[in-house]
């Protein structure tokens, strides 16, 4: 039977303590000792967080389908447990095994936050594993970085002995090979390090020096020794049609937030939305097959026995089989009485009618992410939808009985001025103005928008990574314009406008384009006791604010320092896919307002193609005798013409 | 067709709260092939029903809920006509067979000990026949083992009260216990040896209490009780705690198992 690490009066002592236990239904456990690595894989959040995300129950599957690994689950303990931990010295444990994870062969964490990186530093010293990669011995994990923020794994450079920057599918198995030809935990950990550097998408940090020019940019990036690549390329699996995907996800038994069996349909996304890291690194776009996907949520839901499945990707409304897909999806869902909760699909007439048919029309709410309020905002950003098609999808959606709608914003966009906050007020006035046009006998009640804004962060690896941020003042000031405003629309009494504290906004910005200089600022952060600093109960700007000041360190370098073309970026090392080129030509095109089509209209030449797979080799839809140049010139035209 | 299933949960099961319980079992049965009855409506529902919530830390024995199956029921039974017309639905499993499936699909320390068929309708549900229940006690800290003596034990049964501090809705209030407990004395061994879900042997006590949703005994305010009057601390987690039986009934002298109280065909 299952020996618990933590003993009954510490789990007994904290809140929901079967986030410690383990055994949970499809759990994997295997013989340690026919195993040649022990892998622990973190998510540097609490359990119900961790539990949640799609990319670890990939990982998780990936790996302990090897025969020789045995990959296990850590989250960060509450900090009722951290306490508990500290005063009595309870090395942190694998869930499964419940061994110390310091015992392990690899500590692997997905970074997916930039306020994430304070419980980084918690679960390494909950280990026992010396904060510093320099400082770690043979008695140590190898310690991996992955996940979106590796995108820019820079500020964290100090604490990783190396990064895995891509996709896990790929590189993965060569990394694990070399491990044990190299005699595993008992090796050589400096001649594995330099070795598994020559991996595809593989950093190590502390083979590279960095120096800086007086006005501390970067002067040069370079390899410590010949053997060591200049560049780093992104990971990305070539086909994904029905590539590898979990077919028996761990059932946690405290609720998680998301708990649904989750279809990943595709990766990547044709949009090319500016402000978003995600549409950018991800590409090309890659789908899954449709019948694959159906054949893997019968067999989801009877290995899970979850009673909702959902779709996930960046805009399923561009999956190209989703009509049929959906189908069949609500079909097996009737069938096995199973919810289907839908992604953020494009509202329109198809959506509103497959909504219609899985949800309740009078609980359910709409949401559309206009990001803008004006349209011309929405051009610099290539947020590509319009006033009329935002106004259109209410229409429908007000006669298909629903009343509600959510808009989310974000404000601080590069170029935006005080007419385009004054907008979101606008637009939000008209969307309440299409609903009242109703005759009043066809209505039910009032309707209710909601509003919501976040700032922009800018992040790399987008067109926008070389705009300037602004300080937390000027944030609140922007959301008192849009409120103001708000307060003067006729039918405010219909429309509600909430925004999200600012302080967070600028650390995610010094951390999304920090370099390494900023280590010693997160151990500080993490030495006055932040953890949770995702939480905004244990968020405390004092304690970033006082740890700046100790470090020598001027936010505002990182925030609000406009970049110049030549400027070498902390992330420049690594090769996405997106060319530098390209992202220059869409900043300056942003800022001229000119829209750029999405891939599938025509490509605009960004990069990825060298991936040599997705989108970029689909047969386009063009006319023949136009073919993929005929695509481009419409677009180019539709472009120029918007731009008057 | 209704059926009533009895469980142990045990080991590393005990930190499952109640309402993750509920949802695991509900996983459990759809995962078993089982196929359930649900509610009606937008967002529908297993027609499933739990007796007496277990604290989190408690093992037992002695766990029910009830569950509404889509199978024809075999019983015609003039007073209890099923919800829904199931004359059209497949032929009922036998209760060896559900409790095969059920003990298929499920995790350690939850283990199905019996599937009883029971009268259709809401009447008599597993909830609402608790009023008694067994516990067996084991003392797992040397402090805790000082307090669970005969004499400590019978020096608390003496008292003509045992008030204790209990926190409810309008703040802290003083109840008596002692009408709720019944029966409480150290044993020497467990009767459950070698089961999986034995306590550690050495320093051991039964409780007889009163159970359910009327004036419960409330345990860990008893076990505080009893170590006051010992002198020594209680904390959660220094006593091992498993519920042995849960029982209907009029009171100690008239007491009947839910197993088969449902059952009067």
């Amino acid at each position: 039977m299952t020996k618990l690490a933590l003993s009954d009066d510490v789990l007994l002592q904290v809140e929901k303590p079967a986030r410690y236990i383990g055994s949970e239904i499809n759990a994997v456990y295997k013989d340690k000792e026919k195993i040649g690595i022990r892998f622990a894989m973190c998510f540097p959040d609490v359990y119900e967080i961790g539990m949640s995300h799609l990319g670890i129950q990939i990982i998780y599957d990936q790996f302990n389908r090897r025969s020789d690994v045995w990959c296990e689950r850590v989250y960060s303990p509450w900090p009722d447990l951290d306490a508990v931990m500290r005063t009595r010295k309870i090395p942190l444990f694998a869930l499964e095994s419940q061994e110390s994870v310091r015992d392990f062969d690899f500590l692997g964490i997905t970074i997916q936050y930039e306020l994430c990186y304070t419980n980084i530093l918690q679960v390494l010293d909950l280990s026992m594993i010396p904060l510093h990669a320099e400082d770690r011995t043979k008695e140590d994990p190898i310690v991996i970085g992955g996940g979106p923020c590796v995108t820019n794994p820079e500020p964290l450079a100090d604490f990783f002995d190396l990064f895995y920057i891509g996709e896990s599918e790929t590189s993965y198995d060569a990394l694990f090979d070399l491990y044990l030809s190299m005699g595993g935990k008992a090796g050589d950990r400096k001649a594995f390090l330099r070795e598994a550097a020559k991996i595809p998408g593989i950093y190590v940090p502390s083979l590279y020096e960095v120096t800086y020019h007086e006005d501390g940019t970067i002067a040069s990036f370079t390899p410590r020794y010949e053997d060591v690549p200049k560049t780093v390329r992104r990971q990305a699996v070539t086909d994904l049609t029905d590539s590898v995907y979990p077919e028996k996800p761990v059932v946690p038994y405290v609720k998680a937030v998301q708990e649904k069996v989750t279809l990943e349909i595709m990766r990547g996304c044709i949009r090319g939305c500016r402000f978003c890291q995600a549409g950018m690194i991800y590409r090309p776009t890659r789908e899954r097959d449709p019948g694959f996907l159906r054949k893997r949520a019968e067999t989801l839901l009877a290995s899970t026995g979850m009673e909702e499945l959902t779709l996930s990707s960046l805009s399923s409304s561009d999956y190209t089989h989703l009509d049929s897909l959906l189908r069949s999806l609500i079909n097996l869902c009737n069938e096995k009485t199973v919810n289907i909760s839908l992604p953020s699909l494009r509202v329109d007439r198809f959506s509103l009618d497959v909504m219609s048919r899985v949800q309740d029309v009078k609980k359910s709410s709409l949401t559309f992410a206009p990001e803008a309020g004006s349209q011309r905002l929405r051009d610099v950003i290539n947020k590509g939808i319009t006033e009329e098609d935002i106004l259109r999808g209410c229409r429908e959606a007000f006669a298909g009985g629903w009343t509600d709608v959510k808009l989310y914003f974000m404000l601080g966009l590069p170029t935006e001025t005080e007419e385009d906050r004054k907008d979101i007020a606008h637009l939000a006035q008209k969307i309440t103005d299409v609903y009242y046009a109703i005759p009043k006998e066809e209505r039910h009640g009032k309707c209710q928008i909601t509003a919501s804004s976040s700032f922009f962060v800018t992040k790399p690896f987008t067109p926008f990574q070389w705009a300037s941020m602004f300080d937390p003042e000027d944030y609140i000031s922007f959301a008192g314009t849009v409120r103001a405003e708000m307060k003067e629309m006729k039918n405010n009494r219909s429309i509600r406008y909430n925004w999200h504290e600012p302080d967070v906004t600028v650390i995610e910005g010094v951390f999304a384009r920090g370099d390494r200089r900023l280590a010693p600022v997160i151990e500080s952060v993490y030495r006055k006791g932040g953890i949770f600093d995702a939480w905004t109960d244990y968020f405390d700007m004092k304690r970033w604010e006082g740890a700046f000041r100790e470090c020598g360190i001027d936010p505002a370098f990182y925030t609000k320092r406009p970049r110049t073309r030549e400027e070498i970026l902390p992330w420049d090392f690594i090769d996405a896919g997106v060319t530098k080129a390209f992202l220059w030509k869409e900043w300056e095109r942003a800022q001229k307002g000119l829209v750029t089509a999405n891939c599938r209209i025509g490509c605009s030449g960004c990069g990825a193609a060298s991936y040599g797979c997705g989108v970029c080799f689909e047969e386009r839809n063009a006319p023949e005798e136009n073919g993929m140049a005929g695509a481009i010139q419409d677009a180019a035209a539709r472009t120029a013409e918007e731009a008057e | 067709m209704k059926v009533r299933v009895k469980y142990a949960k045990y080991g590393v099961m005990r930190f499952v709260g109640h309402l993750d319980l509920l949802r695991y079992f509900q996983k459990s049965i759809r995962r078993s092939g089982l196929s359930a009855c649900y509610s009606k409506g937008f967002s529908p529902h297993m027609l499933i029903s739990f007796a007496d919530p277990l604290s989190v830390g408690t093992e037992s024995i002695a766990e029910y809920f009830d569950l509404d199956l889509r199978y024809r029921d075999p019983y015609t039974d003039p007073d209890t006509q099923p919800e829904e017309d199931d004359s059209a639905w497949p032929d009922p499993p036998s209760p060896g067979e559900i409790l095969e499936k059920l003990n298929g699909v499920q995790a350690e320390g939850i283990r199905i000990l019996s599937v009883t068929r029971i009268r259709n309708g809401r009447k008599g549900n597993a909830m609402s026949l608790v009023s008694a229940a067994d516990y067996t006690f084991s003392a797992v800290s040397d402090e805790a083992k000082k307090a669970f003596t005969e004499e400590n034990i019978a020096r608390l049964m003496a008292q003509d009260a045992i008030p204790v501090e209990k926190s409810g809705k309008g703040g802290m209030r003083t109840v008596d216990l002692k009408p709720s407990v019944y029966t409480f004395s150290v044993c020497e061994t467990d009767p459950e040896t070698g089961q999986d879900w034995e306590l550690p042997a050495g320093s051991m006590a039964r409780l007889l209490c009163r159970a359910g949703s009327k004036d419960p005994c409330k345990i860990d305010l008893l076990l505080k009780r009893l170590f006051e009057e010992a002198g020594v601390v209680y904390t959660p987690g220094c006593v091992r705690i498993r519920r042995d039986r849960l029982l209907g009934g009029e009171g100690p002298g008239d007491l009947i198992s839910i197993e088969t109280n449902g059952q009067t065909w």
